[in-house]
């Protein structure tokens, strides 16, 4: 099995009526398999869905899943331990039971996955870091 | 050898699918009807679960098998069975519910695929009862979801209705785009009358915003499964609630009020409701309508967040106020 946020991603979307599947956490912004132009949308959809589960424990409520009907597309949120949210677009009609079962037998290894040190993904971050050292600062 | 054309009749519950398969083949037809134990019981006492079935012989050598599919949502699986091999699919729309145009989106999307690769076409049933919106309001929602097929007033109880309904689907072409259409292009509408239309420039309003009020919360709240009903204005206040915990007042006025800048966020269209589910508390609906307003519905864990929908969909469609 592939043991990559990747792999875990792939499992997800082998789920029958999953589209896209994407894992969100502040540290660690999002990973998910949706083509780029969808990327910024889902991030601001992430963070405010992550308010609504903040929300929900300032009133001591112990929700864990959201779903989100739009027009189209539905977008269902599960919350799983560390404020860790993995997020799927889906059908508008979809398997609850069942998809919920799948993001559950993928949690720890989320957890697992993300409490590794994070990746550096910023280009310029990298390139900064990865200057040799006699080199002059720009 | 007999040609078969199969044809599939669907649409929301109580449109006239049932009826439309009767008159067309003189009751000599195969039902599955039962008992109404939803919402759908407002307005009729029995309702097809599986699927009808009847044949109309339409010269020596060929005939139509024409098969209605169940109008309820949760039963979508017959749905797929039955447009297995067809050639056609007629939509019935009853004008007289509240929100035809929503009916039209849910099943044009519904069946997407059989519309896009066969014929396809409009009968729009009880216009005699409610003649708003007009038969040309839906050419122009049609032509806004790139869909050039023919709008007809139909009676189904009338045998010569649904018949010239379904020579009509033969005759006309295969395949829909889905390319909004140019105003010129606007599909064909033929009324009660039999007799076509001329094409006007009116642009009619969406009339998809559900409209919720205190009459919408007493009814929700008879639902079964539903523990408690809050309604919300557009500023977030609330109007009325039969919750009596104010924090989760608060969350469903919260949530409301979220909902628009969520919509421009993600990029992702309209919220039409939003679920919540635990594994300790009861689930919350919150569904978002006209205005701002809101109505947050509490209920059991028990109770499926699909069929809460449709009870609730079904219920707005036939809400008298």
């Amino acid at each position: 099995m592939d043991q990559t946020i990747e792999g875990v991603l792939a499992q997800l979307t082998a789920l029958k009526g999953v589209n896209h599947a994407g894992v969100y956490s502040e540290r660690h912004g999002l990973f998910s398999t949706l083509p780029a132009n969808q990327q910024a949308g889902t991030g601001n959809a992430a963070r405010m869905i992550g308010q609504i589960f903040a929300a929900l424990r300032s009133i001591d409520l112990a929700h864990n899943e959201v779903y989100v009907e739009f027009d189209d597309i539905l977008i269902a949120a599960y919350e799983i331990p560390d404020s860790i949210l993995v997020l799927l677009s889906t059908e508008r009609r979809i398997n609850f039971p069942m998809v919920g079962m799948g993001v559950k037998s993928v949690a720890a290894k989320i957890r697992e996955l993300l409490a590794k040190p994070a990746k550096i993904h910023d280009a310029a971050t990298l390139a900064a870091l990865l200057r040799p050292v006699e080199a002059t600062p720009p | 050898m007999t040609i078969r054309h199969k044809i599939i009749i669907v649409g929301p519950v109580g449109s006239g699918k049932t009826t439309a398969i009767k008159a067309v083949t003189n009751d000599h037809c195969l039902v599955t009807d039962v008992k109404v134990t939803d919402v759908a019981s407002i307005r009729k006492g029995m309702t097809t679960v599986a699927m009808d079935f009847g044949v109309v012989p339409i010269s020596e050598n060929e005939a139509i098998h024409v098969y209605g599919a169940p109008g309820q949502e949760r039963f979508d699986f017959m749905w797929e069975i039955i447009s297995i091999g067809v050639c056609g699919v007629v939509l019935l729309i009853d004008n007289s519910r509240n929100y035809p145009q929503r009916d039209l989106k849910a099943f044009i999307s519904a069946f997407d695929k059989q519309i896009q690769t066969t014929r396809f076409i409009l009968g729009v049933t009880r216009t005699d009862v409610k003649d708003d919106p007009p038969l040309e309001a839906y050419a122009q929602w049609l032509g806004e979801m790139g869909i050039n097929a023919e709008v007809v007033g139909i009676d189904p109880r009338e045998k010569d209705d649904v018949l010239f309904l379904l020579t009509r689907l033969l005759e006309a072409g295969a395949g829909h785009t889905k390319e909004p259409l140019s105003g010129q292009q606007r599909p064909r509408v033929t009324g009660g009358d039999g007799a076509e239309r001329e094409i006007d420039d009116v642009a009619y309003d969406s009339k998809e915003d559900l409209q919720f009020d205190e009459t919408t919360l007493e009814a929700a709240s008879n639902l079964k499964g539903v523990t408690g009903v809050s309604l919300t204005n557009g500023m977030g206040e609330l109007v009325r609630s039969t919750i009596d915990d104010e924090s989760l007042n608060g969350f469903i006025a919260f949530l409301s009020g979220l909902s628009p800048t969520l919509e421009e966020a993600s990029g992702m269209g309209r919220i039409k409701r939003v679920t919540l589910k635990s594994p300790c508390d009861e689930s919350l609906t919150v569904f978002m309508g006209s205005g701002g307003r809101a109505l947050g519905l509490r209920s059991e864990r028990s109770l499926s967040v699909p069929l809460l929908g449709e009870q609730v969909e079904g219920l707005m469609q036939w809400i008298k106020r």
